[in-house]
């Protein structure tokens, strides 16, 4: 059965019965509130819009004027507010004709104080010409990474009925993740999925496993540009201008994102090459009507491919700025030793006689700093550096001490240092291929050690010896049974693709390193959590 | 159970069991005059690419033998015709633009004309390409038949009555070939007149980039805007407040000044 493993594929299948709700109406306006506006805004352009006959759209905070004659589409969260809003609409009589579109089940109460309110309107409730639930509780950044923006049960579900498969629900055993996954799993019983479908491995990770990819410096374009600038659903704002970083109109970013800056840079500029080897062509051609004719009809695709090439030239440009200034690629190397339990010294930290700069760089000392407390590095060297660094910044000393306290209690609390052993065991005896060749590698190229949710993987489908161990950590559900299974080595081979998801904060950093594992095992990965990251959102959590 | 395939649900008459009111049926409102334009607009767009389809599918069958060259020709004035009243209706709508609606109306109709005439600008460049190939096939293939003929006629004198024949069907070919050829040439010149009326309507290349600017835009442009302009006011706000801020400061030291000058003045002069 052919099935598509494409996050974004999946989402415009699910969005096009609420745009297309019957292909008779001409022109069409669609409404949202800001919750849907995010399910809509990564996967559709205005021009996809219109190719459905939507010829306006509008956020419902914005203010519209009525408009008579034409067909409205509502796109909304089934929350108190959003249905007030929309109730207000209907009071104001902005359109004559009515669909609406619930991004998830709608509880029962919310629809019964819909049909309440309007009631109390004259001629409102004939102007409703239909009411669907979808399940659209997720966001698609990539066609393998997704934000479910805290909905984590619904979401998954979402991704489930939106992907079509069969899910083998992996999850981590006495973690915070059980009470989430068991609540999936109800969900889940109660509904009849197609046996055709086919088999999605579905992991469901503690976070405790690895924080040190959320707070360690990354070497990709995409998580340097999230750390730097900070990518908000595809979009970049710099000096005013918004990015938009779209996996399927900019196909630049669909190849960069998670590629080390140096050779994103490279791939870069080819793509400048090109396009003006390519203009060039095009007006060297000679004034013949029809070769002037054709040179027209690659204006338009000749401007985006620029506009797309300028904008990737900008952020770059921005990007290789800040990372020379504070030294990013002094922090990536030195976070590398830490968590290859190399020493550093003192003299491998850049410092710059600027304060201003130093003061700039503060974040990236505490995440440095962090990264040594969770890596049981060496007390005094780690002194040397608080002292070097001397923070001053009152709301990352408070992380910082957080941390330590964290960290202290950690290794007093035995039963939990047991469980964090046996899974470090796994993780730890995994080979350094290389170690020593990789020190010889200048700054962003060297390679990283894996980090612990790719180590997980390797073990659970790659490594027939450890999968009694893993029984013993991990608990596996099985659609198909709709019951749990024993964990079998050889899954590999039956499942599609495997989807891997962290309740407690996701970031570029991993979906890079999953992404890399993606292509090694030749198996489609789909990364995700319930909000993506960087280093400085999610530490500021810890204060 | 459910289904899970089903992605979504239709709950209307759920929700309308939840409504205990009469519903008494709405007087159903007449369309605004823009709106109906606009719908026949479209329609014709429609019917337009419907008809390239249909050009499309014919002149893949159209060969050698096979000349549907009468049909093809009709179908492009057709659409000729219906390209040229969408731009009637276009030229209506233009005088209408009073509101984004119908901005908007416009601007989606005129882009899927647009994209009509590319396409049938596009067919009828193939279609000329074809008849010109064709033409050179069927003169290559008349070359040929002239030596073959003349070959029959060295070696083999005896069949002189075949001969003839031969002869008299070449010549009658060549008349009918020629006749044809005619025929294209006319059809051609009609064919490149056509694309040069269409070209003159719609080759406006800053119309287009534009449109195609909007096609890409964000659908979250808007929000992105308003959030731009509650950053820039909330600037401008905090420097008129330093503004007023500092201007305080010196109304209040001229006041105190002004106040010592008056102590002193009742107080020692007075």
């Amino acid at each position: 059965m052919q099935i598509n493993t494409s996050l974004i594929q999946a989402q415009r299948d699910a969005l096009t019965p609420i745009l297309k709700p019957d292909i008779r109406i001409p022109f069409k306006i669609l409404c949202y509130d800001s919750y849907c506006e995010k399910r809509l805004s990564t996967i559709y352009r205005v021009g996809d819009l219109r190719e459905m006959c939507i010829t306006l759209h509008f956020n419902l905070d914005q203010i519209r004027e009525r408009l008579h004659g034409v067909t409205a589409i509502y796109f909304i969260q089934p929350i108190q507010t959003s249905i007030e809003k929309m109730v207000d609409d209907f009071n104001r009589d902005l359109y004559s004709e009515v669909y609406i579109n619930f991004s998830s089940p709608v509880e029962n109460t919310l629809l019964e104080y819909m049909a309440k309110e309007l009631s109390k309107i004259s001629g409102a409730v004939q102007k409703i010409q239909k009411v669907y639930e979808h399940n659209l509780d997720f966001v698609a950044l990539n066609h393998n990474f997704f934000n479910l923006e805290n909905q984590v049960v619904n979401g998954l579900f979402s991704i489930i009925i939106a992907l079509k498969i069969q899910p083998l629900i992996i999850f981590q055993k006495n973690s915070k993740i059980e009470q989430i996954a068991k609540e999936l799993i109800e969900k889940l019983k109660q509904f009849e999925i197609n046996s055709d479908y086919p088999l999605l491995a579905i992991i469901l990770p503690d976070r405790d496993i690895d924080l040190n990819t959320l707070i360690m410096h990354s070497n990709t374009y995409g998580a340097l540009l999230h750390d730097t600038l900070n990518i908000q659903y595809n979009k970049v704002k710099l000096e005013d201008q918004v990015y938009d970083l779209s996996p399927q109109y900019d196909d630049l970013w669909l190849q960069a994102c998670n590629l080390a800056l140096p050779y994103a840079i490279d791939k870069i500029d080819n793509e400048l090459n090109d396009w003006n080897t390519q203009y060039q062509q095009v007006s060297q051609q000679n004034q013949e009507i029809s070769s002037a004719l054709n040179a027209i009809d690659l204006v338009p695709q000749m401007n985006q491919q620029k506009k797309m090439v300028d904008s990737h030239i900008n952020l770059a440009k921005q990007l290789t700025q800040i990372a020379k200034q504070k030294s990013l690629d002094k922090f990536y190397q030195l976070g590398q030793s830490i968590l290859q339990n190399d020493t550093v010294a003192i003299n491998d930290y850049p410092q710059s006689e600027d304060t201003q700069i130093e003061q700039s760089k503060e974040i990236d000392k505490l995440r440095l700093l962090i990264l040594m407390l969770l890596n049981n590095y060496n007390q005094q060297e780690f002194k040397k550096f608080e002292q070097l660094f001397s923070i001053k910044n009152e709301k990352y000393l408070n992380i910082l001490s957080n941390f330590k306290q964290r960290v202290a209690s950690n290794q007093n609390n035995k039963q939990q240092s047991a469980y964090k052993s046996l899974f470090a065991a796994i993780t730890s005896k995994m080979p350094n291929s290389g170690k020593g060749l990789l020190k010889n590698v200048q700054n962003f190229l060297s390679q990283g050690k894996k980090s612990a949710i790719v180590q997980m993987l390797e073990n659970l489908f790659l490594n027939e010896l450890k999968i009694d161990e893993l029984q013993s950590i991990l608990t596996m559900y099985d659609s198909r049974v709709k019951n749990i299974s024993r964990l079998e080595f050889g899954l590999l081979q039956t499942i599609k693709g495997i989807l891997v998801c962290f309740t407690d904060g996701a970031c570029y950093n991993e979906y890079a390193e999953l992404s890399e594992f993606a292509k090694s095992i030749k198996k489609v990965i789909i990364y995700g959590g319930n909000k993506i990251y960087n280093a400085e959102e999610y530490l500021l959590q810890f204060q | 159970m459910e289904i899970a395939s089903s992605q979504y649900r239709d709950i209307t008459q759920q929700f309308l069991s939840k409504v205990h009111i009469k519903l008494v049926a709405l007087k159903r409102e007449q369309p605004n005059q823009f709106l109906l334009t606009a719908k026949l607009a479209k329609e014709k767009v429609d019917a337009a690419n419907e008809r390239l389809q249909e050009f499309h599918t014919t002149s893949q069958s159209t060969g050698l033998f096979n000349d549907q060259d009468y049909k093809l020709n009709s179908i492009l004035s057709q659409v000729k015709d219906d390209i040229s009243q969408i731009h009637i209706h276009l030229n209506q709508l233009k005088t209408q633009l009073n509101n984004d609606l119908n901005q908007s109306i416009f601007d989606f109709v005129q882009q899927k004309a647009m994209k009509t005439s590319d396409s049938f600008k596009k067919l009828v460049q193939s279609h000329t390409q074809r008849i010109k190939q064709q033409e050179e096939k069927r003169n290559r293939l008349n070359g040929e038949r002239d030596r073959v003929i003349k070959r029959v006629g060295f070696n083999q004198k005896y069949q002189k009555l075949n001969e003839t024949e031969e002869e008299a069907n070449h010549q009658s070919i060549q008349m009918f070939d020629q006749k044809q050829n005619e025929e294209k040439l006319v059809s051609m010149q009609k064919i490149e007149s056509m694309l040069n009326d269409i070209a003159g309507v719609f080759q406006r290349v800053g119309t287009m980039v534009r449109l195609q600017e909007t096609m890409i835009e964000r659908i979250d442009k808007y929000t992105d805007e308003a959030q731009v302009n509650v950053s820039k006011g909330r600037k401008e706000l905090q420097e008129s407040h330093k503004r007023i801020s500092s201007n305080r400061g010196l109304i209040l030291k001229v006041f105190l000044i002004l106040f010592i000058f008056a102590f002193i003045y009742i107080v020692f002069i007075l």
